[in-house]
């Protein structure tokens, strides 16, 4: 057996993994299951597997692109914990300060963040959503800062976050993205408030936040004053490449695990049941979704643009996991209808189906709702007419 | 927008050749069956001693491609995607000298379009004194048939030629309207004097050849169905707007694209995996998933066509007809089993 890296991640994994940790969890409070995936992040850490793909000066693993992938990929067929308490800390925060931030900004943060600190997002508003540039959270220049006041909302792991990305309007003439500027924000200071808000398949993970009048230091401004947007942008981009290859891998270990199930005293010439033509067709599917996952890294690894496929990536496996998680709970049958509501947040595919399936519009919805990215898909990428502007006049 | 634009974004400059190549060549003679071969394309996967290039599927799969995309007649995309490789796993030397022929473009080969296993399983078990009885209807002209049986036990193919007692031909002119299609009918006909191929894992390997070869035709088709989409949705106006201006139009020439990506990644991705242990659950993946997504494509440039997709004329028609012919060939129920199989056994 040859000693590739693929085969010793493999191994690493299966040596380190937690036995029977979804059972442990379940009757874990929210936040022992928080010290939970700190505890195995900082395992994944001593490999550089927490972030695989940033610096290894930051706390990462350094690791290329395919790398990245394997090592993804590895850690979903062994059935690994997840770290979701920490997406944003591990993705969002070293993609956006290492692009845009200043040194001081990359020292004081990125390595504490890869290390377990947690962080959360303030993009969405109540009537901020698919449209943020028409955020109107306020941020007021006073003295050698700014005071922000606003409410933000579906912001994941804000209940128990030290810091928060943070969007805001600075400049009060302006009506969309022109005006807008990017901080780090402390949560620790009176006048943010938060209120957890409970999700369809169980979990409270993402939350109301409420600004009054909070302190943000000049230093914690990230790239230019009403520049925030372009550095909205690298946040963004964080949620593509490799980060959909563990969510496409455990569907394809569930759907192994469906077909395997199904196979009993299945005789050679029989015809196939109805369960098993629409695991067979969900195979070739999943077959695809990967095979195109797998091309955008290769594209991005080669320096050409991945982008084009990213939308296409998203829509398709988003769909997918909704149609493989039904398809799972329609198979399960009535014993699906004992599973319990969960409070805890076991990943996309943690194999409670009921769950799983309730939770896939995560999925379709989070990120760039799919309608967006079929707007994108559509208009970037084949060239139809756009909306029509919301404002005449100004840019979108 | 031209045909460039939506090609598989992973081909190599070398693929990207080949892909132009044929679709200079596929436009002038659509209707050639034997279009490529004397230009030695049907060489390029036979070896050297037997008169080819000694290429790979990988060098010549955007030609397969280019097939589909033109809805053209030749027989290149199963004489190279599944007859040469069928007879290459034979070391007989009558099957060297079939290939020799077929490489210097003499020889057309038609395929059956029942899955081979369930073919082979409906003629039922073939000793070497008995008289196969069936009537086949084949993809390729009136002329030579590889016919999938189980001979002594084995699965093997006969290749039977047109001079062959018992054997007659009648030319069909069914769905399909962009292919040649052929009834084989067979009355007693000996395999003794036949050249066969014999191997235990024949069936497996003959479904994921043709699946391979159908995926790569049907995404060709697609992408041109979806090309012309793109062109009408701005050439056509109604309420004084251009149609690809609707939401609705959009958003399905949209999932039209993410079925086109899928079907060309994993058709390619199934070539790359020939000669490979991926090689049998890529090539039965594409086989089900990139024809039935061809075809939901396909499918979608009919309806944003409006009236003109419903006619005739807009020739349109052709590329769903050969999408959901490809999808019956391989993307069925025996295909569907197979993966099952591997994926439960591999």
């Amino acid at each position: 057996m040859s000693d590739t890296f693929e085969t010793q991640v493999v191994a690493w994994f299966e040596r380190h993994v937690p036995r029977d940790w979804p059972g442990s969890v379940e009757s874990m409070s929210f936040d022992e299951y928080v010290d939970f995936q700190r505890d195995w992040l900082q395992t994944l850490n001593r490999r550089g597997f927490g972030a695989p793909g940033v610096p290894q000066r930051w706390g990462g693993g350094g690791y290329s692109l395919h790398e990245q992938a394997t090592i993804f990929s590895a850690g979903a067929r062994v059935g690994a914990p997840p770290t979701d308490a920490f997406e944003v800390s591990l993705n969002h925060v070293p993609a956006t300060l290492l692009t845009a931030g200043d040194e001081a900004q990359q020292e004081r943060y990125v390595r504490n963040a890869i290390a377990g600190t947690l962080w959360c997002q303030g993009f969405s508003e109540p009537g901020a959503g698919s449209d943020l540039a028409s955020l109107t959270t306020r941020a007021v220049k006073d003295g050698a800062g700014w005071r922000i006041t606003g409410q933000k909302i579906w912001s994941s792991h804000a209940a128990h976050a030290r810091h928060c990305l943070l969007l805001a309007r600075s400049d009060p003439s302006s009506r969309r993205h022109e005006g807008i500027t990017y901080f780090i924000l402390d949560m620790d200071q009176p006048g943010v408030s938060v209120r957890p808000i409970r999700q369809i398949h169980g979990p409270s993970n993402f939350c109301e936040l409420f600004l009054d009048a909070v302190w943000v230091p000049e230093e914690n401004v990230v790239g230019e004053v009403n520049g925030g947007w372009e550095v909205a942008q690298t946040t963004l981009a964080a949620e593509r490449g490799p980060i959909a290859l563990p969510t496409i891998e455990r569907i394809g270990a569930q759907l192994a695990s469906l077909a395997a199930s199904l196979d009993r005293d299945r005789l050679e010439e029989a015809p196939l049941s109805g369960a098993q033509a629409t695991i067979a067709a969900l195979i070739a599917r999943h077959a695809a979704v990967r095979s195109l996952a797998l091309d955008t890294v290769d594209l991005s690894a080669r320096g050409a643009d991945g982008g084009r496929l990213n939308s296409v990536l998203k829509i398709a496996w988003s769909e997918l996991l909704q149609a493989v998680s039904g398809a799972a709970m329609l198979l399960a049958r009535e014993r699906v209808l004992a599973e319990p509501i969960p409070d805890n947040f076991l990943g996309y595919v943690s194999g409670r189906s009921g769950t799983d399936w309730l939770g896939s519009w995560a999925a379709t919805i989070a990120g760039g709702a799919n309608e967006i990215q079929r707007n994108i898909v559509s208009e970037r990428l084949l060239g139809l007419p756009r909306e029509p502007s919301p404002h005449p006049g100004t840019s979108r | 927008m031209t045909h460039r634009a939506l090609r598989y974004p992973g081909l190599r400059d070398v693929q990207e050749d080949v892909a132009r190549a044929a679709a200079t060549l596929f436009s002038n003679e659509p209707d050639d069956v034997f279009l490529g071969a004397d230009h030695g394309w049907w060489a390029a996967t036979v070896s050297d001693d037997l008169g080819g290039t000694g290429g790979s599927l990988s060098d010549i799969a955007p030609m397969i491609e280019e097939a589909g995309a033109g809805a053209v007649s030749s027989a290149l995309p199963w004489t190279v995607g599944v007859v040469v490789r069928m007879l290459c796993l034979s070391s007989d030397d009558r099957t060297a000298i079939l290939l020799r022929h077929i490489a210097a473009g003499r020889l057309v080969v038609s395929v059956p379009a029942m899955d081979g296993r369930r073919l082979a399983g409906e003629i039922g078990a073939i000793g070497t004194e008995d008289g196969v009885d069936a009537s086949v209807l084949a993809l390729g002209p009136p002329g030579w048939l590889l016919l999938p049986v189980i001979a002594s036990g084995s699965p093997s193919l006969a290749v039977l030629g047109p001079d062959t007692p018992g054997l007659g031909t009648t030319p069909v002119h069914g769905f399909d309207v962009s292919r040649p299609w052929t009834r084989y009918d067979l009355h007693h006909v000996r395999l003794a004097d036949a050249v066969m191929v014999t191997n235990p894992q024949l069936f497996s390997a003959w479904q994921a050849a043709l699946g391979i070869t159908c995926a790569l035709d049907s995404a060709g088709a697609a992408r041109t169905a979806l090309t012309r989409t793109v062109e009408y949705s701005s050439a056509r106006q109604q309420f004084g707007r251009p149609l690809g201006s609707f939401q609705a139009y959009k958003h399905q020439c949209a999932n039209a694209l993410v079925e086109l990506t899928l079907a060309q990644s994993l058709a390619y991705r199934a070539v790359r995996a020939v000669d490979t242990p991926e090689e049998l659950r890529l090539g039965l993946a594409c086989a089900m998933q990139s024809t039935r997504s061809a075809t939901a494509v396909c499918e979608t440039a009919i309806q944003l066509h409006g009236g003109i997709g419903f006619s005739w004329e807009s020739g349109l028609h052709r590329y769903l007809r050969r999408a959901r012919t490809n999808e019956i060939l391989v993307g069925g129920e025996v295909t569907a089993a197979m993966l099952l199989d591997e994926v439960v056994r591999p």
